[in-house]
């Protein structure tokens, strides 16, 4: 028996329940939110939506309010045996978010409320399904800054960023969505409410944060979290510099963090992409540049960025000056927004590839993947996170579509870059999280691992509710 | 003294002893008996007493992983418990063999695999003594900055497995935060391997599983780690501060100014004395616990059992001769010790905007001297500690952590709590940008092995419900082992279950460290 049977003879039953528990209006099945609902941003979907296809559309919709309310929609998802989809703004480039077994999706965006924030431990304490931006707004009120500022910071939630273990453009300054954790409260697929504990730190048993963290809906679904925020920096210094290799860049980049500065934001874009995406937001500058940001104590980050100027002369870096810099800074939100027209252009297909990797195997990481993703696509190349240990790189891939074989190019190019990335000893992914882009890959590479998540899913989620199809595939058969 | 024969079958036990040869096997009583505990207080006592509890079947030295597998699958299919063991130094009875079985001693395990130095990065067996991966690494111009006081006598694996902090912790971070990656033998004799990578999102992190599960889940058997450029320079201050409610606050403004102090320790009006805040003449700078001839700190001890004070301060009263003795080296106030280390300028800057926040929070600046001191007598105290077990009394350590607004609270809470049935200080040696640890010690008498294991045991049930009814968390560095299991369902509530279905899915047959942490 497949779940679609089992499904169709209790759909009336379902949208009751759930009408019971959330009232009318909280509960979807039109057709409209469920072709919307149907997908994320994940460009294979593009692709299909060209065709006029969206195949794994969700049953019903729903806006839950609180824990409570998902706890009871779960339990009779459970009961009844009906997929969960947690939902956040539906920005993932990876496939996480669609309905691939059909049922619920459960949108978050509702439980948005801001519960608590105490400046003095510089903690917030809010519903998952805040967006970025907003909670950043409410922190700038008090004073704070998370420093999390991923590209789709204006259409992605809390929960998303801790669901798929996103980090922002700062996260060499103020870390990633991990660093920024206490504690949160996850609902289980039957329901119950669990939650770590808040505390700066602890020495008892694992850190179970660690184990939902990047479980992209597949093991719970996170409802709320404590988050840790820093005071606004008081200042802030900008550089744009320029090397005639990426090699150079990357040197100083890791020279950079090894002497203990900390940049907020330290990106290096290769010569294709200082040509393209840089030269659209407006910094006039060529070879392979190097934007930095340093934030904090006017005095602190005057010598930072000395200290930063020095390595760079040494390594031949060309100085384009603060204002380039700045420049950049203004408009960086809008890159996405600027790539849009690629994505309507039907002829083409733009996606980013993003890995990571130690410094001393970065650059040779680097080389490996322009040179095999050149083979069959444009590629732009951008290191856009750094570490003192490494770094990830990112590289936007524009591919010619519109033909017959679409989905199967679109395939055939990201089994290249992830085998590619494997071999060149990269991680596959850096922030961007698994999906159903990349899980074939990870299964490949790291099958222990994979063993060890389907074993959790199997005992936290015997029924296979939550998030099924994905980072443990569905039972076979079941849809 | 006889010691029964261990449970574990001959056949096992050959099957163990063709794995890694009969050199590397022990099953002699004396073996048996020195890996049967850790440094846990309780154990210690009953040991100067002649008396020990559960005993090892037999004592085993892998060489490498692919031992390890092979002695895991054993134990596995005989059913027989496999305890983790680094060097016993240990504090909660993490290693204690409570239901029998083999003590895997990992001290084989030590080689620097790797060390690379472009990504800042080590690799190395789980079983290296701490101070021996400083030292390589210093030679090379690096270093971990992971300094337990017991790094002479700990291990990598036993970091990890205990999620261990060291001193430095506000600069280099703790255990969790210098792993890249790790390689761990399931319970089922499976090996993990996580990438290491400075950052992935790749699902779960199964490293922040494995470190601090204490043996329970997996046997860690290698580790990349990040490491630093050994300092270029170091700075040492100091500053008394009135109350530690002063002192918490500069600490707190500190490192919300996102300042770097590699150390930063407070010591409350007790512990200062103890670590003493002037250094003009050798006599004054000797510690509290060198000032204390050791012979009568049993005497001191029995002094403070319940009944006899109530409050220090009338403790105090009543021994009016080692008030003198204490108000010698005591000052008014608390003092703060911070170094600072790196490039110089850096450091120049951060100890230059800490000095400016200490005074003007009310800290009087003592110059470097006495943090200097620490830094010299940093690793002691622990050995000066031992002593104390022989002279009829108990000392054990209490170390929680909690957000800074419950801070000072969880503090006097505590002490409010234990200090009818002990003398107790404290200091506050871990800060992060939302909170602190709070790290007490606390001695009382120790008559006979049960009386000390009851008082222990109230003292602990005291503090502990104090810590949960402030919020904070039970163990910030040491662990839990046997000594805290108890507290674990209160610690996490229904978070255990997860616990309980990594244990499953991870160790199916229960043999690694079956009995510990709450499980």
């Amino acid at each position: 028996m497949t779940r679609k049977a089992t499904r169709k003879t209790t759909n009336v039953e379902l949208l009751n329940q759930l009408r019971d528990v959330l009232g009318g209006r909280r509960v979807s099945r039109g057709e409209t939110d469920r072709i919307n609902y149907g997908r994320d941003l994940w460009p294979r979907s593009l692709l299909e939506v060209r065709k006029g296809q969206v195949p794994h559309q969700p049953e019903m919709i729903v806006w839950p309010e609180t824990t409570e309310e998902v706890s009871r929609v779960l339990r009779i998802c459970n009961e009844m045996r009906v997929p969960v989809v947690p939902f956040g703004a539906g920005s993932g480039l990876c496939g996480a978010a669609q309905p691939m077994c059909g049922g619920v999706v459960l949108d978050a965006k509702r439980m948005a409320r801001i519960e608590r924030i105490v400046p003095e431990t510089q903690m917030i304490v809010c519903q998952t399904g805040i967006i970025g931006a907003h909670l950043e707004t409410e922190l700038n009120r008090h004073g704070l800054t998370m420093g999390h500022f991923p590209g789709s910071f204006g259409t992605s939630t809390l929960g998303g960023y801790l669901a798929t273990r996103s980090a922002g453009m700062a996260a060499t300054g103020y870390g990633k969505i991990e660093d920024m954790l206490i504690s949160m409260q996850v609902v289980l697929a039957d329901g119950s409410v669990i939650r770590t504990r808040t505390a700066p730190r602890r020495a008892t048993g694992p850190d179970f944060n660690h184990l939902f963290l990047g479980s992209e809906g597949s093991l719970g679904v996170i409802t709320s979290a404590t988050m840790r925020a820093h005071m606004l920096p008081e200042a802030r210094v900008f550089r744009a510099l320029s090397f005639k290799k990426m090699d150079a860049g990357l040197n100083a980049v890791r020279r950079m963090l090894r002497a203990g500065l900390r940049p907020v934001i330290a990106r290096l874009s290769d010569e294709a992409d200082t040509l393209t995406t840089l030269h659209a937001l407006g910094v006039e500058a060529k070879d392979c540049v190097l934007l930095l940001v340093f934030e904090g104590r006017a005095v602190r980050i005057d010598l930072e960025m000395k200290k930063a100027l020095a390595i760079t002369r040494e390594l031949g870096g060309r100085d384009f000056g603060e204002a380039t810099a700045q420049r950049w800074y203004g408009r960086r939100n809008s890159e996405q927004y600027r790539q849009s027209p690629l994505m309507t252009d039907e002829k083409l297909l733009l996606d980013t590839v993003e890995v990571s990797t130690v410094w001393s195997n970065a650059t040779h990481l680097y080389t490996a993947m322009r040179k095999a993703l050149s083979k069959k696509v444009s590629v732009l190349g951008v290191m856009p996170h750094a570490y003192p240990e490494g770094c990830s790189l990112a590289f936007t891939i524009i591919g010619r579509a519109g033909r017959a074989d679409d989905l199967a190019a679109y395939d055939a190019v990201w089994k290249l870059a992830l085998d590619t990335a494997a071999q060149a000893g990269g991680a596959i992914s850096h922030a961007y999280g698994i999906g159903r882009l990349k899980f074939d890959r990870l299964a490949q590479q790291n099958p222990a691992a994979v063993e060890l998540l389907r074993g959790m899913k199997r005992r936290l989620d015997p029924n296979d509710i939550l998030n099924p199809g994905k980072l443990a595939p569905c039972t076979e058969g079941a849809c | 003294m006889h010691i029964a024969p261990g449970q574990a079958s001959e056949k096992f036990l050959r099957a163990v002893t063709k794995v890694v040869g009969s050199d590397h096997i022990s099953l002699a009583d004396l073996d048996r008996l020195s890996y049967s505990r850790d440094l846990n207080p309780v154990s210690n006592l009953s040991t100067n007493e002649g008396r020990f509890g559960p005993m090892p079947d037999a004592v085993v030295w892998p060489a490498d992983t692919q031992q390890v597998v092979q002695i895991v699958k054993l134990a596995a299919e005989h059913r027989t418990p496999i305890i983790a063991f680094g060097a016993g130094s240990g504090v909660c009875g993490g290693t204690v063999p409570l239901r029998g079985g083999i003590i895997l001693d990992l001290k084989r395990l030590n080689q620097i695999i790797k060390l690379d130095e472009d990504s800042l990065a080590v690799t190395a067996g789980a079983g290296i003594i701490g101070q021996h991966l400083e030292m390589e690494l210093n030679r090379k111009g690096y270093t971990m900055g992971h300094f337990p006081s017991s790094v002479y006598s700990s291990t990598l694996g036993g970091y990890l497995a205990a999620r261990s902090a060291g001193q430095l912790s506000a600069k280099y971070g703790k255990i969790e935060d210098m792993i890249l990656g790790l390689e761990a033998v399931l319970g089922t004799g499976e090996i993990l391997r996580t990438p290491a990578t400075p950052r992935a999102s790749l699902g779960p992190d199964w490293n922040q599983v494995l470190i601090g599960s204490e043996g329970t889940l997996a046997i860690i058997t290698e580790a990349t780690c990040r490491i630093r450029p050994y300092p270029a320079e170091r700075r040492f201050a100091s500053f008394v501060f009135p109350g530690p409610s002063e002192g918490t606050e500069a600490i707190r403004q500190i490192m919300r100014h996102e300042l770097r102090p590699a150390a930063i320790r407070l010591y409350d009006e007790l512990d200062t004395v103890l670590v003493g805040t002037s250094s003009k003449n050798e006599e004054s700078s000797e510690s509290f616990w060198n000032a204390i001839p050791i012979s009568q700190f049993g005497n001191f001890v029995k002094s403070v059992a319940p009944g006899l004070i109530r409050r220090t301060e009338r403790f105090f009263g009543k021994r009016a001769d080692l008030i003198n003795l204490l108000e010698k080296f005591a000052t008014k106030g608390c003092l703060l010790v911070m170094t600072f280390e790196g490039e110089s300028d850096l450091v120049a800057d951060e100890e230059t905007l800490a000095t400016e926040l200490c005074e003007k929070l009310g800290g009087v600046n003592h110059g470097p001297e006495a943090a200097l001191r620490w830094w010299n007598n940093r690793y002691h105290v622990s050995y000066k500690q031992s002593k104390v077990f022989y002279h009829g009394a108990i000392v054990d350590t209490i170390e929680m952590a909690t957000t800074w607004d419950k801070l000072v609270p969880l503090y006097e809470e505590v002490r409010k709590a234990v200090r009818d049935m002990a003398f107790i200080m404290a200091h506050f040696s871990h800060a992060y940008l939302d909170g602190a640890s709070v790290y007490f010690t606390f001695v009382t008498a120790a008559p006979s092995v049960e009386k000390a294991e009851q008082a222990h045991r109230a003292v602990w049930d005291a503090a502990a419900t104090a810590c949960q009814r402030v919020g904070a968390a039970i163990s910030h560095h040491h662990g839990i082992g046997y000594t805290k299991a108890r507290f674990m369902s209160e610690e996490h509530g229904q978070m255990m279950r997860v616990y309980e279905a990594l244990k499953r899915e991870m160790d199916p047959a229960g043999i690694l460290n079956p009995g510990k942490m709450g499980l």
